[in-house]
């Protein structure tokens, strides 16, 4: 790493990552002791989780350290559109807003988004949906400790494995001691820290310049970032927007808060959370178009957000994009650590091992999930590789080939039986293809496509026409 | 091939910006006041 590019002293960065650590470690213990009662708090939150923590926890859990770093790179490279395009992965959350309403009705006491699939389209479906769920949740988890580590570093000087394991650490700890109710508070915490730091670091900064002089610069040194048509951000609207709703529809992060949360603040809370979460990306992508107009030098272009940031306020403003980097990164690990953990012990071990499991052996069996995902995440991650990012990219074809089998799932009764796995399978194959021949980008609107044909196809050739929604209540026997 | 050029005016380029930042700061209040009125009402969880 370029020391010339390090913004803030690495005894300075530990001291930082120290006092957020003891914060978010505190106040998850506290939680824990006060609110974490039963079993059910630790797996479900209680399942009557409320507007404000419900809401707050989706978009601390859908900022990750990407979405501060990579939004001013695009408007940077791209223009505002790219910076947009990032925006519209809060769309595909509100989106989510209906499916969560009716997967509350329909599976009031479900307990995982594999189980949906089990009980839907049966267990072959449902052995594809967990080989490509839990991938994606490795790659994911491996992304976002690489890039604690690699961010810590680049922003400090602060040794790549410190870094990395004090936020892994940091993360399991407290998912450990209080589960998903000690989440949801922190995450609380945590939005209003990202939220209320990004706020400060862009009015300052935008406080200090002409919004006019800012655009006209902007205009003359870069004329393209002004424009809205650039088949670069034309392509990254697509492929971003259909990427988070494959990411969402699927994940049982996201299913896992959907149970938690009380009937009628499902999908208020994610609507909600879309709304606020648009902002963020045009907020931090702002940023580079000062870096435009006022001509700084832009040695590494993915961290334009700390030189704007350090140029304008200096080392406090240094430390500021410290706080919301591991602030992001800390709620998105261990949403990923618990979502990760309640599937695999969800759908495997009370799916197809012991179905009559009790709660508190259920607790038991995720607390060892949890520690062994965290472990293997931290092995994968020792050595940062290059490429880190076309690791993520290479999820996009098996997330987005379930949009369409989860959403025809929820809302068509006579969806086909096994059109699911086809779908799936058919969105794989096509998205890897597009990825390898056409474009990365390119991969999430072949599969998400293709897999949507297949569902529609094999439903109109052959409906299913002995599915009662009851088949998906919690004590009827599977598909 | 020539890309078609249409760019974000000024005024949209401002509300854009300046809406999106004051969103945010509009975030905090709004999430710190349904906070306290469902602690109040004890539906926090």
């Amino acid at each position: 790493m370029e020391a010339s590019l390090t913004f803030i002293s690495p005894q300075a960065a530990l001291l930082v990552i120290g006092l957020m650590s003891v914060l978010i470690l505190g106040f998850g213990y506290y939680v824990s002791k006060r609110h974490v009662k039963s079993a059910n708090d630790f797996l479900f939150a209680g399942r009557n989780v409320g507007l404000a923590l419900g809401t707050a926890t989706l978009v601390a859990a859908w900022i990750t350290g990407n979405t501060t770093m990579a939004a001013p790179e695009l408007a940077y490279n791209v223009g505002l559109i790219g910076s947009l395009a990032i925006s519209t992965m809060g769309l595909s959350l509100a989106l989510f807003a209906p499916l969560a309403r009716r997967i509350k009705r329909l599976m009031p006491q479900g307990y995982s988004s594999g189980e949906f699939i089990r009980r839907r389209y049966g267990s072959l479906a449902w052995k594809l949906y967990l080989i490509l769920a839990v991938y994606y949740f490795l790659g994911f988890l491996v992304t976002q400790a690489m890039a604690g580590g690699i961010l810590l570093q680049a922003l400090s000087g602060l040794n790549y494995k410190i870094g990395m394991l004090t936020i892994m650490a940091v993360c399991t700890f407290y998912t450990l001691k209080g589960g998903l109710k000690a989440i949801l508070a922190t995450d609380f915490m945590l939005s209003l820290m990202i939220l209320g730091t990004l706020f400060c670091v862009a009015a300052w900064s935008y406080w200090h310049f002409d919004l006019t002089d800012i655009y006209m610069g902007a205009a003359e040194i870069r004329p393209t970032t002004l424009n809205v048509l650039t088949a670069a951000g034309l392509m990254f609207l697509g492929s971003n927007f259909l990427f988070g709703c494959g990411e969402i529809f699927h994940s049982n992060i996201w299913w896992q808060r959907v149970y938690a949360s009380s009937e009628e603040t499902a999908a208020r809370s994610f609507t909600l959370a879309g709304l606020i979460w648009f902002a963020v990306p045009v907020v931090a992508g702002s940023l580079a178009f000062i870096a435009i107009s006022q001509q700084y030098e832009i040695p590494q272009v993915n961290m334009i957000f700390p030189i704007v940031v350090s140029k304008i306020m200096g080392v406090s403003g240094a430390v500021l994009v410290l706080v919301i980097i591991y602030a992001a990164l800390a709620s998105t690990v261990s949403s990923l650590l618990t979502g990760a953990a309640g599937l695999i012990v969800n759908d495997i071990y009370r799916g197809v091992i012991n179905p009559n499991v009790d709660d508190i052996t259920l607790q038991r069996y995720v607390r060892y999930a949890i520690v062994a995902l965290a472990v293997i995440t931290a092995a994968a991650a020792w050595n940062p590789y290059d490429s880190m990012y076309l690791v993520l990219l290479l999820t996009g074809p098996a997330v987005a080939s379930m949009i369409w089998p989860i959403v025809f799932g929820i809302y068509t009764q006579e969806t086909n039986l096994s059109s699911a796995f086809w779908a799936m399978l058919a969105g794989l194959v096509t998205g890897l293809a597009a990825y390898f021949w056409i474009s990365p980008y390119a991969a999430a609107i072949f599969s998400a496509v293709s897999s949507g044909l297949v569902v529609f196809v094999l439903t109109r050739l052959q409906p299913n026409r002995h599915f009662q929604w009851q088949h998906l209540s919690h004590d009827a026997p599977s598909a | 091939m020539n890309e078609i050029v249409l760019n974000f005016s000024e005024s949209i380029f401002s509300f854009v910006v300046v809406g999106s930042i004051i969103g945010v700061g509009f975030t905090l209040v709004f999430l710190l006041g349904i906070l306290v009125k469902e602690m109040r009402a004890e539906k926090l969880w």
